[in-house]
Parts: C-alpha cells; structure tokens; sequence
C-alpha cells in the first residue's frame, strides 16, 4: 500500500563504492526524493539489521547499486535476498539496478531493465529520477505520509522527517523558524549529540524553501576520511554538494579547488551570480571538521562569508544564509587566539525536554502516563528528546512500570543505545571514568572532564558533574 | 523597558550588517577616511570587538562613492595558512587584482617575472600592475584586515617590508603615493615583522577607536534601538549603561541585550558580569585573558604596569610593547590628557587587584621567559 511508505528510495551498496553512491544518493535527493542511505539513516546506537529491515519495509523502489565490491559482499546480498522474496512480481515496488562500473550482472537482475551510470552521466541521472519519481502528484503524497507517521509503526531513528506529527517543538524551534522568514542570517544550533539538531535542521530548511530560498544541506560526516584529510578535496566536494542542490542538474561545471579563496570565489561567481534566490548552506555535524588540520582556516572562511553579508556595498553575499548545527561551542571551531574567534551569528541552544515537552510528546505517540510515571520518566531519561521518543515509542507497547524496570539492561528497551554508547566511551578511553562516575560520583581529571562533556552523557551541577540521567548512571554504574 | 521593543538587534559579534545593524558613527570614522583619502598609510590596529571591520568596511564604501578603487582582503578567511609562502603572495595579490579588476594572471605574472625575491615582485606588482594600470589619478587602497594572523606564518615578513620600501621611497618617486595600505587587526606595529634585525613596521599612523561617548557621538540610534518611539528615554537608559561600561561596543550592546523591564541599570550590569568565573563562558573575556597568556611576551611587565593604573598611579601612555599590549588586551584606553586609565568600571571590578596580583607568573617562570628568548635569538 502507498501510504506505508516512508521513503521513496533504499539503497543498496557496497561500502567500497560509498563515495559514488553517495553522490549518486545526493542527486536523488535534490530532487526532493526521501532517501534511505545507511549513513544518512542509521545512527549510532541503533540495531543495524533492525534498521535496514524497516528501510525495506518501507522504502518504494530499492536501487542496487552494481560493482564487482558489490557481488563480492554479503551485505548486498542479503538486502536483495530480501526484496526480491519479498515482492517477486516486482510490480507494486519497483527494484532498479544501477551499473557503477564494468562486472558480472548476476542472473536474476538480468532480465530487469537497468540504469548504467558507469560514467555517471547526466542523462542516465535523469531517468533515474524519472524512474524513482511517484506516479502521484507531489501533494497527495505528502499528506498520506502525514498519515503514515501516525500510524506509529516504527520506532524513531535519526532524523525526523519534516512532516513527522509527532515532532515536538522548543523554543530554539521557534526562533529558528522566525529566522528562516527573514533576509539571509547566521544561526550556529548548539545542542548535545542526539537530542534533535538534524531534525532541528531539516525543519528549518523546509521553512526557507517555503519561503522561496534555495538550500544546500551539507552533513561533514558524509566526507569520506581521505575527503577530509586532504583541504582542497574537501573544498572540491563542498562546492560539488552545494552545487548539485543548489543549481539545475543540467549545469553540471565539473571544478576543482586548490584553496579557501577559490572556493570563495566560486560561490559569488559561479553560484551567487547565476542563482537569484537567497541561498542556505546548512552545515549538519560541524564537529567533524574538529581536529582537521585546516579547521581554523575553513572556520575563518565561513566567518569571512558572514563578514562580507555586512557590506554596505550592495552584494551578492547578502542572499547567502548560514546555518551551523553543533556539538561543539562555536567558540571552539577558531583555536588560534592570532584571528578573530567564531562569534558571529543567533546562536541557538537547543533545551533537552521539559515537562511540557514530554507531555506533548506522549500525547503525539498517544501514550497515557500518571503524573508520578511523567516524573520518574523525566528523572530517567533527563529530558534527552531520543530516548524519550524512543521510550514513547515503547510505551505504545509495554506499561511504564515494565519500561522502567528494563530500561538499563543491556538487552532491554534502549539496550542497542546504550551498548553503542558503552562502546564509543569505551574507543575513546572514557568507559573507566564514566563507570567510575556513575558508581561512585568520582569526578575525572580535567582532560577526560572536557571530552565527557563533549559526550552529552554528563551534566553539570555546581562545577561537578554527573551521569546526565537515571538511564546512563543506572547502566554504567551496573557494568563491571 | 520592553525586549519586544528593541526592534534593532545590536551586533555582539562580527560586523555590523550595515542594513539590518545599529552602527555609531565616532571621530576615528573621519580620521581613517581622511588619512585615506589623502592617500596616507594608516592601521587600525586595536583590542577586539570594538569595531575594526565595522569602520573599515564603511570607510571603504565611502572611498568606492568618492571613486576611488579599493581592495578588501580578509587574510585569515581568504587565505588561511597554506605552507608555501608562494601559495600565499599569489593568493594576496590575485585577490587584489580580482576587486581591482586587473586583467592579469598572477600565476604566470609571478612566474615570469625578472625580480627574485617575493619582496622584490610585491613591490614590482604594486607598482607595474596596480599604480601603473590604475584608472584614476586617487591612489588605490588596499585594506588587510585580520593582520594578526599572519603572526603565526613565518614568511609574511617579505610583504611588511615590501609595503614599508613603497612607503619610503615616496619622497623619491611620487609614483608610491598612488597607493596606501591600512592595515586592520589585533596586534602591536612592531611584532608584524618577525625578524627582530629588521627595522619594524613603524610607518603610518596607527588608530585607535574611543568608547562610545554620549558628549561627543551622536547616539541616536543606540537611543532609538532601546526605545522606538522615546528618544529622550532610550537616552536616559543609554546613559546610564555608558556610566557602567564605559561607552565600550561591546559591553553596552550586551548590557543592553539582558535588560527588562524597568531594570535598575547598575544592579543589571552587575548582574550581567558579576565575576571573572561568571563570565568565563563569555569569549569576550576569555579571549582577554587568553591574550594576556598566550600572545604576552613578557606577562609580568604587562600585569604590573596595569596594577598601577589600576592603583591610579599617573602613567604617561608610551609606544612600549607592554603599553601597547595593555591596551590591545583592552584592560585600558588612553584619557585625553594622554595617560593611561582602567578602560571602565567593569573592567576594572572583573579585572581587580587580587585577580591582577594572583595572574602575576612567578618569579622563576620569567627567568624561563628570559632564557627562551635568548635561546631563540640565536
């Protein structure tokens, strides 16, 4: 049936062809098609098989996307395993290979008519579009998936879609779409790891297309690690992503950059002085650029462009709106003290969620809770707007008392999260203090005080601080 | 008083936006556009957050209405910090020729050229491609603003003196007069040339912007930005925040951000910036104290120098690097007699006694102090 579909587009892959299917994926998108890309879906913390069996469930056309990596990987075999048995007749979904590069087309996809974007032409893009494009109109569309998201039949990953019902609105919400509605500004969102930026972002971005702008959403964790480890490559890609979402598909200017400046340059030659509209850029998991060799200097370069926007000089700059979602103070993006720091802008912290917030929430998800059960909740959970939403998902299935009693084992309610997590701090050498802290409160040496924090998993109370919730400290004080 | 009100957001970071933003117009306005116009080197060298890109970028928009070409280069956005010192000089001049609109390929210019050193092609640029090409008879401005981040590159030297050597040999060849440099960041004249057997940078004249003052600016608009529709209030409020901060931009403006209704001024500023621990999180302060400890060379000079000040000593201001530090950290301004003074009553609580006394290194990190210097000087 239409309406249970989420996304229009699942694709298959193998990870050696990520940066192509990423660009592939990225055109896809432009076109205003919902995508299921593994890195753009799945986050952290969530069940990976899980995930990529609800994605099929729900996505409308599967892309598979060929190669010799391809044939060779189990992962790909599987989800075409799963599609194919799902739906033989390949009718009501549709299934579309798409050639990469030059290898043994296996047996079963033969007989289907695929999309060869070997060299990963222009044309060919467009009858993928075509091909992936909804027979239905754009509008009615929308409004079954509104439907669909209240049917509450999967539990909340990632991102919220714009359209999502259950989405919970906080001031930095309100703030953020008043600004969409006004001339070209800089909003840098500040909020912990996981508790609602993208979502944030991708609300915000829909508001300013409504008002007309053209917007470029740019996730630096989709940088490939030698994207970012080399600055003119990394320019090259940016300029290609805005490029791509902000211009028509058909001109292509296939460039490369070897410095700031050019890429600069480009942006009020090529793309400033061909697109009328006011134009964002979206800058989604800022942080990744921490840690770069030239992370000062890009952050100079994006301070540079809110600079020019100041001109009293009518300028083309002062179309191009910024936004930055972070987990990171902004202050930190510029370390050296020999430049000006990154003070410009709104900048927005997001709130975890209060009261108000849990019961609209609750509401939304249509769970009922005593007011005693709304306290423990908030103690429990702190007020982290994923695993509230992920609780409410829950509790559309168990009673509190249950979700409660479960919530910090391992293989409960919010086990996969939590076993990330205990991973991740585990990777960075934090698990010991974390551990230490849930169990007995010892408070961390400065270093491994900083990085906590940047965590999201500890709060702070009169210059100490604390596991941030029930969850975290009941978990981590339980593992040995 | 009423936020809903405050219909004019004030900046606290960055430019003003000249079309959305609160700007006051202050005697250093005249003074630059003048020195400027007269085709006078000059540089607003200058604690942070008080206006510097602000002033030069209207200034520039002034000079482009009265015709003359001009170049804005923001160095640290534009051309970050590349290893090679060639990648840097082409990407300064390319920019350059780019808003001057000069039909030349800086690569192949730079490549092909008879001089050898950089110094030697800066100044032969400026002098073949930009004075000779110029299409007016105004000299051509050129503003570098962010200057202090050339600091941490060790080849910009080459253009400090390229641009010194133009300056110079004006009383020889009145072509150098046909262009003028203003140079826009946090920093002391004297350390933009690295090597200390070269003459400093000491040419021109060096701005430096006063707080805002209500009997000599014309506050209108900050008047206005408090109240909309009540000048005379608005400037009673204004006022009374000037007695607290000072006058300085980015104090007032925060001050004036955090007030609500009918608030008692003095209680909101102290309020506002009650302790150095409070405001820890502000960058304004931390890039104060960071200053102090990561860009003073000599951090006890500087502090005991600012603990008479602060004692109301009279200290005469002087071109010393500890004066110049002293005031570029923004602890003090200079008074109209020409003496140094805590910059204002906020400052000077945060920043007191006990806190200047307890930052003071000891005694035997400035023998290290001494030590390494010597040791780098060979």
């Amino acid at each position: 049936m239409e309406n249970t579909f989420r996304w229009d587009v699942f694709i298959s892959h193998s990870s050696r062809d990520k940066a192509r299917v990423q660009r592939l994926a990225e055109a896809l998108r432009t076109t205003g098609l919902e995508i299921w890309l593994d890195d753009w879906v799945i986050q952290p913390g969530d069940d990976i098989y899980a995930a990529i069996e609800d994605g099929l469930e729900h996505s409308r056309i599967q892309i598979l996307c060929l190669s010799q990596p391809a044939n060779e990987s189990d992962w790909v075999k599987l989800e075409r395993n799963t599609r194919l048995f799902q739906d033989p007749q390949n009718k009501e979904r549709r299934f579309i290979p798409v050639l990469l590069e030059d290898c043994q087309m296996p047996a079963t996809l033969r007989r289907l008519k695929h999309v060869d974007w070997r060299d990963e032409g222009e044309t060919e893009m467009a009858k993928l579009i075509q091909a992936c494009t909804p027979p239905k109109l754009q509008k009615p569309k929308i409004a079954n998936r509104k439907n669909a998201t209240q049917t509450q039949t999967a539990p909340p990953s990632g991102a919220m879609r714009v359209e999502d019902a259950r989405y919970v609105e906080r001031p930095a919400d309100i703030e953020a779409l008043a600004s969409a509605k006004r001339e070209a500004e800089t909003i840098v969102i500040t909020a912990p790891p996981q508790t609602g930026k993208s979502s944030l972002l991708k609300r915000y971005l829909s508001e300013c297309q409504k008002m007309g702008k053209k917007t470029a959403l740019i996730y630096l964790s989709h940088f490939q690690e030698n994207e970012l480890d080399d600055y003119p490559i990394f320019l090259t890609e940016l300029a290609r992503t805005i490029w791509r979402q902000c211009s028509q598909p058909s001109e292509a200017s296939p460039i490369t950059l070897r410095n700031q400046r050019e890429l600069t340059n480009y942006i009020e030659d090529r793309l400033l002085a061909t697109v009328p509209h006011p134009i964002v850029f979206a800058f989604d998991e800022v942080d990744h650029m921490l840690g770069r060799s030239w992370q000062s200097d890009f952050a100079s370069t994006l301070r540079l462009w809110h600079e020019r926007r100041a001109d009293p000089l009518p300028n083309p700059w002062a179309r191009l709106g910024l936004v930055l979602a972070s987990s990171t103070e902004p202050y930190l993006f510029i370390k050296d003290s020999l430049r000006s720091p990154f003070n410009v802008g709104l900048q927005l912290e997001l709130q975890l969620f209060g009261e108000k917030e849990y019961q609209k929430l609750a509401r939304n998800y249509g769970v009922r809770l005593a007011p005693a059960e709304l306290d423990r909740m908030i103690k429990l959970l702190g007020g982290q707007p994923y695993l509230t939403q992920l609780a409410c998902y829950h509790l559309t299935r168990f009673d509190f008392a249950a979700l409660d009693r479960n919530a910090a084992r391992p293989d409960g309610p919010f086990g996969s999260h939590l076993r990330a997590l205990e991973k991740k701090l585990e990777d960075a050498g934090l698990l010991e203090a974390m551990k230490q802290l849930a169990s007995y409160g010892t408070q961390p040496g400065r270093e491994d005080l900083y990085r906590l924090r940047g965590t999201g998993l500890v709060r702070e109370a009169n210059g100490r601080i604390a596991p941030a919730n029930d969850l975290y400290k009941r978990f981590f004080g339980s593992l040995r | 008083m009423n936020a809903a009100e405050t219909k004019v957001r004030l900046t606290v970071g960055g430019a003003v936006n000249a079309r959305t933003g609160v700007y006051i117009v202050r005697p250093s306005d005249d003074e630059v556009l003048a020195l400027l116009e007269r085709g006078e080197y000059c540089s607003v060298l200058f604690s942070r957050q008080t206006g510097k890109t602000s002033l030069i970028k209207r200034a520039r928009a002034r000079l482009i209405e009265k015709g003359y070409a001009t170049a804005e280069v923001e160095v640290a956005g534009m051309l970050g910090s590349p290893k090679d010192a060639d990648e840097w000089y082409q990407g300064l001049l390319d920019e350059i020729a780019r808003q001057l609109r000069l039909k030349v390929n800086v690569t192949e210019w730079w490549q092909m050229t008879s001089a050898i050193t950089a110094n030697q092609k800066l100044i032969q640029f400026f002098r073949e491609e930009v004075i000779a090409k110029r299409s007016t008879d105004k000299p051509v401005i050129i503003f570098l603003d962010e200057i202090d981040s050339t600091l941490k590159l060790a080849y910009t030297d080459d253009f400090f003196v390229a641009i010194r050597a133009m300056y110079n040999d004006r009383a020889s060849d009145p072509l150098y007069e046909k262009i003028a440099f203003c140079l826009v960041g946090v920093a002391t004249p004297n350390e933009l040339i690295k090597e200390k057997r070269t003459t400093p940078y000491n040419i021109g004249k060096t701005i430096e912007l006063p707080d805002f003052d209500a009997a000599r600016d014309d506050l209108t608009p900050l008047y206005r930005a408090v109240y909309a529709t009540d000048e005379a209030r608005g400037a009673a409020v204004v006022r009374a925040i000037l007695a607290e901060t000072g006058g300085h931009p980015y104090l007032t403006a925060r001050v004036l951000e955090a007030l609500g209704q009918a608030d008692d001024i003095p209680a909101v500023v102290r309020r506002q910036f009650a302790s150095l621990d409070e405001v820890k999180s502000d960058v304004h302060f931390d890039i104060m104290l960071r200053f102090l400890n990561e860009r003073v060379d000599d951090k006890r000079s500087t502090l005991e120098l600012y603990r008479r000040v602060l004692g109301g000593a009279l200290v005469p201001d002087q071109a010393t690097p500890t004066h110049l530090n002293l005031k570029l950290i923004g602890l003090v301004k200079r008074d109209g007699q020409g003496n140094l003074v805590p910059r204002n009553p906020v400052y000077a609580r945060l920043f007191d006694h006990t806190w200047a006394e307890a930052a003071l290194p000891h005694k035997r990190a400035k023998w290290r102090n001494l030590w390494q210097k010597w040791w780098q000087s060979w």
